[in-house]
């Protein structure tokens, strides 16, 4: 076979194919024959494009980063769908201007790259340090300027659309028309509040309020609970420390802190050698302790006398010490000495030294009252740790095992208390705990009859509890609800009384009656509207909107609007006058913001239905999101 | 090393083609040499006017951002885009530069040069050689080329470009237009359905909302 293969090769065909395959190598590499068997489906396809589960999730992380840093409590699968969308209108818009041939030019991304201050040191352009700062963001020069080309790509084609729109004056004028129109009017409220109180409200109202509302007055399902709890703070209580052990703790942490006690010192030094004996050394410290202590300044003296000449230009100061930077003597020397108060001579390797206290940062220990508590539980604290978990592996095991608390109580010496009773919304104190809540509306716990697990509260509490009452659904009895049920009825009465008259007073309106004894009878007047802008807050929102809402009035009559706002008040308002904006009659600031506010919404408009386009008439095709593969 | 007689013939027969076909073999060797050669110093000019054209409508661009309260150099944009227009007509990018024109001759109050540049967008629309186009630029130029004729007063040449053109996507933009055409036109009926169908295409604009509360005057 082989010398029918070498046979075969020696054919012109032959040759042809080999050097077919050679010339496909060598031209696209060996990914062109093999790369197309190794893809895995991506989480997206844009026109045959694909965007991998990688991009997407990465994607995510940008968005996570961008909303400040926190994904807590934000639904995965929406943030997958923003990022998606981001990242398929990319990739269109990418696309887009690759159809268009759009480009960079090298020189561009150049001077985008030495103009941009992060990578300049002192306001110019530092090649390295680009280069390291570009590394740090994990970009090589290249992979940097191609993100760069990229970017710059997108912002051409983007900013084509949304910062090229424009407004022309015509669309200004009539824009301004309406929005800074002014509208005359008058208007009355009629408030619910005293009209209805002369009349009663029956019992037999109320019964059949009550019987027809039963909904309303259902009390819903409540428990009391049998519990025991299990707490640090009791266990520390049980154990006795040695005798003077919290004394003995309070002296070593009182010397450890005065151990690092900070001292600062000056010298003048007479160096002991072949030129001065120690004996001369100490009969001149001697004469410059008298000259000090008749007033003299000791840093002149020690500018004048001493050896260290490099204190000396200091006054003498050799800086601070936490009791171990100086030669053992004088530290001994400044034990002894208060600030300010000068040494007699000290003798050290060195020489004679005259040493001055000057600062003492010895700050004062607390006093052991005040730390005694601290300590104690520090002390104990490893000790209760161990018992705790002890105990809490204990009360686990009871209360699966035993049928009811005794012996939970008797073995960990806890006493078993009851709770009020409280629904699914909870009580105060334990009661508040949703764990507790939930434990104690458990299947397990209010139908079955068992203990609960141990529930953990924080670290240093554990409860176990079982059902004491059970307290069905119910419906509040009439007596409990009553004044709920009055309070109801008179808001009813005082509503309808209102849109009664409310419907009086349009009537009246409509046949053009005299208003005037109708308006102090029920103590009602008209308020004045004039020259009303859309965007003023002085009348109530609602009100203002209904009259903007109604069409201009013709030949000095008016047009009128009945309204009921949220809160029961019944509104009548009469439109009188329409007076129309002028664009130019705006203050300068008003007329830029609202050509601005033109610019920007036509251009986002217009970008977001050139994006629209390119998805409805390319093909995008979204897969399935992969679900909880976002551990990143 | 010896040939042996296999060899020898096809040695024979290799010699006697290249007297057939040497000649015309070595013309295509340089044909496509030449052809190479060609289209790498085509693909270089491209690259170069890509690169000058893309440059152009960065000035541009970067001329539109100013300081606020700072005035845009509408002259400056305006001739760079003509430059863009003239030198590199088969680019994008001449057509992105006459966006900026048509918006720079609207803030100078020169609608009739502003439809110019904003119609030579539309009788430019070819893709062509040089990469093709979106569709969404022509419907783009046609929405604000309508608006520039309404604004000039030309209302009838506005509404028949409206009717001429799909809008897909940009259906609320176009019916918004429609709308404020049929109202200088006096058509007030119309002018309000136009509007309620652009809300309908999903413009959520407070001026469309007021524009459409405005002619609830002719209700009643």
């Amino acid at each position: 076979m082989l010398q029918d293969i070498r046979d075969n090769s020696q054919g012109v065909i032959a040759k042809v194919i080999i050097g077919l395959i050679v010339a496909i190598f060598v031209l696209f590499g060996a990914e062109s024959l093999i790369g197309g068997l190794t893809q895995a489906p991506g989480a997206a396809e844009v026109n045959g494009e694909e965007i991998s589960d990688f991009q997407l999730q990465q994607g995510v992380q940008e968005l996570i980063s961008s909303i400040g840093g926190s994904a807590e409590g934000i639904d995965q699968s929406l943030l997958e769908q923003i990022a998606m969308n981001q990242l398929v209108e990319e990739t269109l818009l990418r696309q887009s201007a690759e159809r268009g041939a759009l480009g960079i030019s090298a020189a561009r991304i150049d001077r985008a790259i030495i103009e941009n201050p992060n990578f300049q040191v002192g306001g110019r352009f530092d090649p390295e340090f680009a280069v390291r700062t570009m590394n740090s963001q994990g970009f090589s020069v290249q992979s940097y300027k191609d993100a760069l080309a990229r970017q710059m790509l997108l912002s051409q084609i983007v900013n084509a659309y949304s910062s090229s729109a424009f407004a022309t004056t015509e669309e200004l004028q009539s824009l301004a028309a309406l929005n800074a129109q002014a509208r005359d009017f008058r208007y009355l409220t009629i408030t619910p509040g005293t009209r209805t109180l002369a009349e009663p409200i029956t019992d037999e109202q109320i019964a059949t309020y009550y019987a027809e509302n039963t909904a309303d007055f259902v009390r819903p399902e409540s428990v009391s609970i049998d519990y025991v709890i299990l707490e640090k703070t009791a266990l520390a209580d049980s154990i006795a420390l040695e005798e003077g052990a919290v004394l003995a703790q309070y002296e070593l942490e009182k010397s450890q802190f005065e151990g690092s006690a900070e001292k600062r010192a000056s010298h003048i030094l007479f160096e002991t050698g072949p030129s001065l004996t120690v004996d001369e050394a100490q009969a001149a410290a001697e004469l410059a302790i008298q000259r000090l202590n008749s007033g003299e300044d000791f840093g002149a003296l020690a500018l004048e006398l001493s050896s260290d000449q490099i204190s000396a230009e200091e006054g003498g100061d050799i800086g601070f010490s936490d009791g171990s930077a100086f030669p053992e003597e004088i530290e001994e020397a400044l034990i002894a000495l208060s600030v300010g108060e000068i040494s007699a001579p000290v003798q050290t390797d060195f020489g004679v030294h005259v040493v001055q206290l000057t600062e003492d940062n010895t700050a004062v220990f607390q006093d052991f009252a005040e730390v005694e508590a601290r300590i104690e539980r520090d002390l104990k604290s490893a000790e209760v740790e161990q018992l705790y978990a002890g105990a809490l592996s204990d009360l686990s095991n009871l209360a699966f095992e035993s049928s009811d608390l005794s012996r939970l109580s008797e073995e960990l010496n806890l006493p078993i208390l009851t709770s009020g009773s409280f629904d699914r919304s909870g009580g105060g104190g334990l009661l508040s705990e949703q764990a507790v809540i939930d434990a104690a509306f458990s299947d397990e716990v209010m139908l079955d009859g068992n203990n609960s697990d141990a529930i953990e509260l924080g670290t240093d509490r554990a409860v176990v509890l079982r059902l004491n009452t059970l307290t069905p659904e119910g419906v509040y009895p009439l007596e409990e609800v009553e004044p709920r049920i009055a309070v109801a009825l008179r808001s009813q009465m005082e509503r309808d009384a209102v849109a009664a008259l409310g419907d009086e007073l349009v009537s009246l309106l409509e046949q053009g009656e005299d208003l005037s004894d109708f308006l102090a009878n029920n103590e009602l007047s008209w308020r004045e509207g004039d020259a009303v802008r859309r965007s003023q807050s002085a009348i109530n929102r609602e009100i203002v909107e209904a009259v903007f809402a109604l069409p201009t009035p013709t030949n000095d009559g008016v047009e009128r609007a009945e309204l009921s706002l949220a809160n029961g008040t019944f509104v009548v308002a009469e439109l009188s006058n329409v007076v129309e904006g002028d664009f130019e009659a705006l203050s300068e600031a008003e007329r830029d913001a609202m050509r601005a506010s033109v610019v920007r919404d036509g251009g986002s408009n217009e970008l977001r239905a050139f994006v629209a386009n390119l998805r409805e008439s390319g093909s995008v095709v979204i897969n399935e999101f992969a679900a909880d593969e976002s551990e990143f | 090393m010896a040939i042996n007689a296999a060899e020898e013939e096809t040695l024979e027969s290799l010699k006697k083609w290249w007297e057939e076909n040497g000649k015309q073999l070595i013309a295509m060797v340089v044909v496509v040499a030449l052809g190479f050669g060609g289209f790498n110093f085509w693909e270089s000019q491209q690259l170069a006017t890509q690169g000058a054209a893309s440059d152009l409508y960065e000035e541009i661009l970067e001329l539109t951002l100013v300081e606020p309260g700072e005035q845009v150099d509408g002259a400056a944009i305006i001739r760079l885009s003509d430059q863009l227009r003239a030198d590199f007509a088969a680019t994008s990018y001449a057509s992105f530069g006459a966006l900026f024109a048509a918006q720079q001759h609207v803030a100078a109050n020169d609608l009739a040069a502003a439809e110019t540049a904003l119609q030579w967008i539309i009788d430019n629309y070819d893709g062509g050689l040089f990469g093709e186009t979106d569709e969404g630029l022509l419907l783009t130029a046609n929405l604000r080329l309508g608006r520039v004729m309404l604004a000039r007063g030309d209302a009838e040449r506005a509404l028949a470009l409206v009717n001429s053109v799909d809008p897909k996507t940009f259906e609320a933009g176009y019916t918004e237009l429609r709308g404020d055409v049929y109202l200088a036109l006096g058509r007030s009926a119309d002018a309000r359905d136009a509007y309620l169908a652009a809300q309908e295409a999903g413009s959520q604009s407070e001026a469309l909302r007021m524009k459409l509360d405005n002619l609830a005057r002719t209700d009643s």
